[in-house]
């Protein structure tokens, strides 16, 4: 997951896989996040994805666009609560995007 | 925009269960005595689901369509008819 100054998510990236039960419920978290935020907020975003393997999608920050993000990462959190060791979360602060 | 895919993240695409998988015990079912063999009252002689092989002299049927002898003797497998068989049970004289 990746901040900006000030502290809102910009970017996150979404890499790998795991139990099945795991991939279905962060796959449906994310790309659920990604479609609404291109599609109904409209904001500018950039996305790079690859079947299977990774979802890289960064947008501009407005209000809403930053709080579906942060729903999307709460029911993340929420799954690898639940589901010990499937599931790591980095994050990284500042603008230098350079993953 | 990306297609719903809940298996995005899967390694393995379209596993899905399958409802096999399940066997009951061999039942070993067949002959228990063979044919000029000295067996006792009671003994099993052929355990089967339906008549493979019927009862011929001396001889009883289980619940189970087991076959078991009535009396101590010699057993023998013999012909019924065109196509069936039976098993029977002659005393041995002493």
């Amino acid at each position: 997951m990746f901040y900006n100054d000030s502290g809102d998510i910009y970017r996150f990236k979404v890499i790998n896989h795991g139990d099945p039960i795991v991939c279905a419920g962060v796959s449906a978290l994310v790309i659920t996040a990604v479609n609404f935020i291109q599609d109904r907020l409209k904001v500018s975003s950039k996305l790079d994805y690859k079947d299977s393997d990774y979802i890289d999608f960064e947008f501009e920050t407005s209000k809403e666009a930053v709080l579906i993000a942060e729903h999307m990462l709460f029911g993340i959190e929420q799954i690898r609560d639940s589901y010990k060791n499937q599931i790591k979360i980095f994050t990284k602060k500042g603008d230098d995007s350079n993953d | 925009m990306i297609k719903m895919n809940l298996q995005f993240f899967a390694s393995k695409k379209g596993v899905g269960s399958s409802r096999n998988g399940r066997e009951s015990m061999s039942k070993r079912l067949g002959a228990k005595r063979a044919d000029g063999q000295v067996v006792r009252a009671g003994n099993i002689l052929y355990t089967q689901r339906g008549t493979k092989i019927h009862p011929g002299n001396n001889v009883g049927r289980g619940k189970d369509d087991s076959l078991f002898a009535l009396v101590d003797g010699r057993v023998h497998y013999e012909r019924m008819g065109k196509d069936r068989k039976k098993v029977s049970v002659y005393p041995v004289e002493a």
